[in-house]
């Protein structure tokens, strides 16, 4: 039986070899087909020299073609334009997404945002480089047929190929970096709460025959454990606390598409949007009581060291407060 | 590599010799797999010459009338239960030009010797 692998580089071969030939005359597409295909059986059948067939299937494959759209070229004038336009908008392409992959692994754009930039900046490009290639095709065109020797193709083919050589590998390790978020699931115990929670501000001086300044907010309940579930799509936090002496779960679920998920603590609505800065996860909530917002409430989920480390802001016309909690894995 | 208007890139030059020397063990015709086989043996290479590399030169040998290719008879390849394969022979402008690149590397291996102080084998 075919290796999994040999099956799928063979399949990449394939279909490399139907995208280059796409549109030639039948009888040389077909001709090169076949004999890519007998060469593809001719190196499964002679096991006793390849012991990674699959690895010098693709590798035959990737450094090959720029010779293979070589080929086209000189074959087929017609398609000149098509190729030019092709390696610009493959070009495009990578650069933009490299471009807003690296700018949602800084952090810098909240996840839904980064989602209408993924498309509207590389649609952009895409376009752009088009209407680039146009433009380029039509003025070299007529010295690509002078000459007919696609020399002037054949230097911005060797450009592209070098470019794209450059940048694949950099797109690839950005995305696979910037899909490494963190997986917070489990079951927490804090250990270090409040420890590093600076006072209070002092409150302002009562003015002169004015009302009392309000009375800062009731510290929040006592947490004893946390249990995070988390998938790609939302996470879920159960959260015993300690409060009046008695103990009770409330469960948050926050959406991680960036919409707002809404949560009740008591009589008391939490209005949260989540979002990926790099490795942390920052989640916005805006609290209200019967309709009125009495504070803001920022929380960022970390791991180091195996410990969830929770920082949160939380800030009320009382003043802002701080807190950090560092949370082991039970058991 | 930039090509000089009638002249062989090594490539080519590796696959007019084999040709050669395959005619010389009797063997006229050869596909393409095969010649890569030789390439990379001849090399002490574990990687095969590219696809695109490979068949790109096979035809311009072939254009340059250093090389014939036909069609193998369907009906062996499908009594071996394989695909067809397009087979390559040797013309005699071929080997006149295996031999000239054959001739033209030697005085160069000669004189990469004896700047190395060595005797060629």
């Amino acid at each position: 039986m075919t290796p999994v692998a040999v099956r799928a580089a063979a399949a990449c071969l394939r279909t490399w070899t139907r995208l280059y030939t796409w549109r030639m005359d039948p009888p040389l597409r077909d001709a090169r087909r076949a004999e890519i295909e007998s060469d593809l059986w001719e190196s499964q059948a002679d096991r006793g020299r390849h012991s990674d067939l699959a690895l010098q299937i693709v590798a035959r494959l990737f450094f090959g073609m720029s010779a293979d759209l070589r080929w086209r070229v000189e074959h087929d004038a017609a398609a000149v334009p098509h190729l030019r336009r092709a390696a610009l908008l493959t070009l495009g392409t990578i650069a933009a997404l490299f471009f807003v992959w690296v700018a949602s692994l800084a952090g810098h754009v909240p996840e839904r945002e980064t989602l209408r930039l993924r498309h509207g900046f590389a649609a952009s490009v895409a376009i752009g480089g088009a209407q680039r290639a146009r433009r380029r095709t039509t003025r070299s065109v007529g010295g690509f047929v002078r000459t007919r020797r696609g020399q002037t193709l054949e230097d911005d083919m060797t450009i592209a190929r070098r470019a794209t050589t450059f940048l694949l590998p950099v797109l690839l390790a950005a995305t696979v970096v910037a899909h490494q978020t963190p997986d917070f699931s489990g079951a927490w115990i804090p250990v270090d709460a409040g420890t590093s929670a600076p006072a209070p501000p002092p409150p302002p001086p009562p003015p002169p025959g004015g009302a009392p300044p309000p009375p800062p907010p009731p510290p929040p309940p006592k947490t004893l454990a946390i249990t995070v579930t988390q998938s790609a799509a939302e996470l879920k936090i159960d959260r015993l606390v300690e409060t009046g002496g008695r103990e009770a779960v409330y469960t948050f679920v926050y959406k991680l598409d960036g919409s707002e998920s809404v949560n009740l603590m008591g009589p008391i609505v939490f209005a949260t949007k989540a979002a990926w800065q790099g490795a942390t996860l920052v989640l916005s909530s805006t609290a209200s009581n019967e309709g009125r917002t009495f504070g803001q409430l920022k929380e960022s989920y970390r791991l180091q060291a195996n410990e969830l480390i929770v920082e949160s802001t939380r800030e009320s016309p009382a003043g802002t407060f701080t807190s950090r909690t560092v949370h082991r894995k039970k058991g | 590599v930039r090509r000089k208007a009638g002249s062989l890139v090594p490539l080519e030059m590796s696959i007019v010799e084999e040709a050669l020397e395959l005619r010389a063990s009797r063997i006229t015709e050869f596909h393409g797999y095969a010649i890569a086989a030789r390439l990379a043996d001849a090399s002490n290479r574990r990687l095969l010459t590219a696809y695109g590399t490979l068949y790109r030169a096979l035809g311009r040998l072939e254009q340059m009338g250093l090389l014939t290719s036909r069609q193998e008879d369907p009906q062996i390849a499908a009594a071996e239960n394989r695909p067809v394969r397009r087979l390559y022979s040797l013309t005699e402008q071929g080997a006149v030009a295996a031999r000239a690149a054959r001739a033209a590397r030697a005085p160069a291996r000669r004189s990469r010797f004896r700047r190395k102080g060595e005797a060629p084998a």
